[in-house]
């Protein structure tokens, strides 16, 4: 059973989604206004046969609440399937660190290259008749 | 003229200097003419199949003209160069029978040579799909690698693990084999190889989502490997924006692709590269396009031997519907002899 404020935030969340006001569907489900209110607030809870009226009214079902409920606690859907086109973790960790190492390695030669040629060109002496500022 | 001399002028000289030099049967006897007439052939491995299999036999025949122990050893290699030529071509029977021969050539066991028939035949059991022969041959090749401490030899026979894998559908498998190629890649050039072709496998597993990130950050690093890279690049972002949907971003990348492996003549990846964007400008509805650039790689692949890819072209063309159409203006462009008319390698007599 889910706690008081997981569950009227998920209510609050759907209804929102459906895009109907508290007054709306408190009309839609044969109820108050203050009534959806204070689900909404944890203040009251609904009761099984309410929130059947309140998902139908609203257009969902109790999948659609379980995945509400889900997201309230921050947890991953049920069966979640990565988006298409995304690698599996374990193929990830593999190819990642090995471009991240690329770039940090390349990163550090350039570096490396600008320094050593800032100090050759320190140590090579300027041309007869030129001040260094010059060139 | 000294041997050297004589191998190195074949070398430098375009096409039908060398092709008089070949048929001046008195040059054949030289290590180094039979040396460099194998890397003539290594030149046109992925290339031009047809040509590095003429240029394999006329190895073979200087080579038994050597004699001795340096006989026998560029013997084995020029037939197994020939037989990974073979197999290039769909010839599997005559390359089996290549690699037995390049196999009863071999003057000794351990070297490098034996290295370079092991990963070649290797490719040959990859492509029949007989895995576990070779996995027999990569797990030789590697323990020869090692044992040899030849990290080139060792570089190329993990890449080579990789790419079995991969084409065994095993792609978490393939990149495993091609981290460990990259940890002992001898030149900064073969890691960013590695880290292509890791890419490449997620292209293969329809990974392109994060195929497409890696290959926009490895772009700088293509560009740095020189403009033949950098089109190949272009070529595996075109692809993964294909798999993605991204039609119009895939035709541009790949067009970019083809234009710059064309200047490189590349025969073998402009055909490949033209069937790519072939697909790519079907689907971005860029249909006028397509019957062109099918027709040119169809007369690509069969200038090279290679009738199966051709047919792939083919197929392409009769979508687009226009094989009238592309012919002519193929014709009227003149784009195909212009090109690349460079003439076939000498009799091998």
């Amino acid at each position: 059973m889910p706690k008081g404020g997981e569950l009227s935030r998920a209510l609050r969340s759907l209804r929102e989604r459906s895009g109907l006001s508290q007054a709306a569907l408190a009309k839609a489900c044969g109820t108050s206004q203050g009534q959806v209110s204070s689900y909404e607030l944890g203040k009251a809870d609904p009761g099984a046969t309410v929130l059947v009226r309140m998902l139908s009214a609203m257009g969902y079902d109790f999948a659609d609440l379980d995945a509400a409920l889900r997201e309230v606690r921050g947890e991953p859907p049920r069966n979640h399937t990565p988006p298409p086109g995304t690698a599996p973790p374990e193929a990830r960790d593999i190819l990642r660190p090995q471009i991240e190492d690329e770039l940090i390695r390349q990163e550090v030669d350039r570096r490396v290259g600008e320094i050593l040629g800032a100090v050759l060109r320190e140590m090579t002496p300027a041309p007869e008749g030129r001040s260094k500022n010059e060139t | 003229m000294k041997p050297s001399a004589q191998a190195h002028e074949l070398a430098v000289h375009p096409q039908p200097r060398r092709v008089m030099l070949v048929r001046q049967r008195r040059v054949y006897a030289t290590p180094e003419r039979a040396e460099s007439l194998l890397a003539e052939a290594r030149r046109h491995r992925l290339d031009r199949p047809d040509r590095a299999s003429r240029w394999a036999g006329l190895a073979w025949m200087a080579a038994e003209r050597v004699g001795g122990v340096e006989g026998l050893r560029l013997q084995a290699l020029a037939a197994a160069e020939d037989g990974n030529a073979r197999r290039l071509l769909g010839q599997w029977r005559r390359a089996e029978s290549l690699y037995r021969l390049a196999w009863s050539r071999l003057p000794e066991r351990g070297g490098g040579e034996e290295l370079e028939i092991l990963l070649l035949e290797a490719s040959l059991a990859i492509q029949r799909e007989t895995w576990a022969r070779a996995w027999d041959l990569l797990h030789r090749a590697t323990r020869l690698a090692e044992a040899r401490g030849d990290p080139d030899g060792l570089f190329r026979a993990r890449t080579k693990c990789g790419l079995a894998s991969k084409e065994a559908g095993r792609y978490v498998q393939a990149l495993e084999y091609l981290r460990d190629a990259r940890d002992v890649a001898p030149t900064p050039g073969e890691r960013v190889h590695a880290l292509h072709n890791g890419v490449v496998v997620y292209a293969d597993a329809g990974w392109w989502r994060d195929g497409l990130a890696y290959s926009e950050v490895l772009g700088p690093y293509y560009q740095a490997l020189g403009p033949l890279w950098s089109a190949r690049g272009d070529w595996l972002r075109g692809r993964l924006a294909g798999q993605a949907g991204r039609w119009e971003l895939a035709a541009d990348c790949l067009r970019r692709a083809r234009v710059a492996i064309e200047a490189h003549c590349r025969y073998w990846e402009t055909a490949e590269v033209l069937c790519d964007e072939a697909e790519a400008s079907l689907r971005a509805g860029r249909v006028e396009e397509v019957g062109e650039l099918a027709y040119i790689a169809a007369e690509a692949f069969r200038a090279i031997g290679l009738e199966r890819r051709a047919r792939r072209a083919a197929g392409l063309l009769r979508v687009a519907g226009t094989v009238e159409g592309a012919r002519a203006l193929v014709v009227l462009r003149g784009m195909l002899r212009a090109r690349r008319t460079s003439a076939p390698p000498g009799a091998r007599g």
